[in-house]
């Protein structure tokens, strides 16, 4: 993958996401994790090679066929990417209302169910320039669950979060995973992921110089379920 | 028409100076509009109440032959199927009519003065011209018969390259229309890209995106187009006003016709259908260069 003219950025990569799999990217700032992640959240088209998704060529996927794989996909953003005019419950929502189908009031109930599990209870109706870092964040990750994505992809979802918070967002996205989410989580902080577990692909100049390897993930210690993620596992959901 | 959900900032297309602009040239389509077919009005008014005289003219300078071949004229005249009335135009009237050329006093009797014969012809009635102008010159051989063909076809001429300027003005505004609302998407567009890249990525359809912009559009088409008419219509009514307490002279009454008063009554509505479009096409255009 290349951006314009310019030299490639990933090169040579090759790997399979299992579904259901729980995965975290690693590598040095600049070793192309974000680049990875566009590729897979489709932002990207390869220069050259060929990326199958869900069962598509991605490659050779028209431009209509893109919005579906991508509602079928999470991301969290490394710069939140949140829509300043709406309210951070209305950003959330977002998701569910572009996939469209279901009823406004349960739409709500679902993400003031969310937002209460990722302590914004008090912050539902502010607008994300009022809000700090690490509650964007937590709007940014509970956009990206909302609609129980097939893949969830997170670029530094704990960076701007204290260590009880991040290790309570990292045991949302286990509980998603443990509904059949495939994860992919992009993150610098080495002691987080070794606590973790679960598979590790390491990045180096733009190069995937460890394989993922399965192990099994585990849970965060002292971290309860959600009851929207009971509710969604009880098929309750969306 | 309605977007299933708006995710634009409530107001931000609507702040900007889109739907004045959109209102001038609304504003300016209705005059040229409304003049335009009025004027078309005018001009079959004049040409069927033409087309149904004749006048006819005994030019000679023998005041006593004239007299005489002005009574044979009209008897001829009279005597002719598909004449409704015959007039002869009287001195006074003539002489109203020349005195402003020649001076007030100065239309004397001993002056040569043609005498006028004003024919009112049936209507429909399809008159043979040359079969009576022969008849006329037997009796009358000095009478000159006049259809107003000549100055009608003038008056056509005219009246049909005013209507063709008034309608190319009309077309050049709803072009640069077009363009202004395009310009104005691109506009919107470039300040609220994150939002549509984020839109994007979340998996919006390209018609969603779009049908925001085009609801948000055709909104502002709707409203400044309604502004724009009702300042034309008031502006209209008001020239109509006051070209009737000044004497209408050869200002036409404003009648657009019904058909006419249709066409500028929906010029708000194609102005929102095309602001519509053009910003439809400028963000499909636009979204089909994101992957």
């Amino acid at each position: 993958m290349r951006y314009g003219m310019g030299a490639e950025v990933l090169k040579d990569i090759s790997f399979t996401l299992t579904p259901g799999s729980f995965h975290f990217l690693t590598g040095a700032s600049g070793a192309g994790k974000t680049s990875l992640l566009k590729l897979l959240y489709l932002a990207h088209r390869p220069s050259r090679g060929f990326v199958t998704m869900f069962g598509k060529d991605i490659t050779a996927a028209g431009r209509e066929a893109l919005p579906g794989l991508r509602r079928r996909i999470g991301v969290v953003f490394q710069d939140y990417r949140l829509l300043d005019h709406m309210s951070a419950i209305d950003n959330v929502a977002l998701p569910l209302r572009i996939a469209g189908g279901a009823q406004d009031a349960k739409i709500r109930e679902h993400v003031e169910e969310l937002l209460v599990w990722v302590g914004l209870k008090d912050r539902m109706h502010a607008r994300p320039p009022t809000l700090s870092g690490g509650e964007k964040q937590r709007v940014a990750i509970a956009r990206a669950v909302i609609a129980k994505p097939d893949l969830l992809l997170a670029d530094e979802p704990t960076g701007n979060v204290d260590p009880v918070m991040a290790r309570r967002l990292m045991h949302l996205f286990v509980e998603l995973n443990k509904l059949g989410t495939t994860t992919v989580v992009a993150s610098h902080d080495l002691d987080l992921v070794a606590e973790m577990g679960g598979a590790v692909m390491q990045l180096e100049d733009g190069q995937l110089s460890h394989s993922p390897q399965t192990r099994p993930i585990r849970k965060p210690r002292n971290i309860h379920s959600p009851d929207m993620i009971a509710g969604l596992s009880d098929g309750k959901g969306l | 028409m309605r977007p299933r959900f708006s995710f634009l900032p409530q107001g931000s297309i609507a702040g900007g100076a889109l739907p004045w602009v959109l209102g001038v040239m609304v504003f300016l389509c209705t005059l040229s509009a409304s003049f335009g077919l009025t004027l078309d009005s005018a001009v079959n008014e004049w040409a069927g109440s033409l087309s149904r005289q004749i006048s006819v003219q005994i030019v000679t300078a023998d005041r006593e032959d004239r007299e005489r071949q002005a009574a044979a004229a009209l008897t001829i005249l009279k005597d002719t199927p598909g004449i409704k009335a015959v007039r002869r135009i009287d001195d006074s009237e003539t002489t109203a009519l020349l005195e402003p050329w020649l001076g007030k006093g100065n239309v004397t009797p001993d002056l040569p003065v043609p005498i006028l014969l004003d024919v009112e012809l049936l209507p429909g009635y399809n008159m043979n011209l040359t079969a009576l102008g022969a008849r006329l010159s037997k009796d009358a051989p000095d009478a000159a018969l006049d259809d107003h063909e000549r100055w009608l076809v003038s008056l056509n001429r005219l009246a049909k390259s005013l209507q063709a300027v008034s309608g190319l003005v009309v077309a050049l505004i709803l072009a640069a229309t077009a363009a202004i609302a395009a310009f104005g998407t691109r506009a919107v567009l470039a300040s609220h890209r994150e939002t549509i890249e984020i839109m994007h990525w979340m998996g919006a359809e390209d018609r969603t995106i779009a049908g925001e912009f085009r609801y948000q559009f055709m909104l502002q088409g709707l409203k400044g187009g309604l502004a724009g008419l009702i300042m034309g219509v008031l502006v209209l009514f008001s020239v109509d006003y006051f070209a009737d307490q000044l004497g209408r002279g050869l200002i036409p009454q404003l009648d657009p016709g019904l058909f006419g008063w249709i066409a500028i009554l929906v010029l708000p509505i194609f102005a929102a259908i095309l602001t519509m479009t053009a910003a439809h096409l400028t963000v499909r255009r636009e979204l089909s260069k994101m992957p």
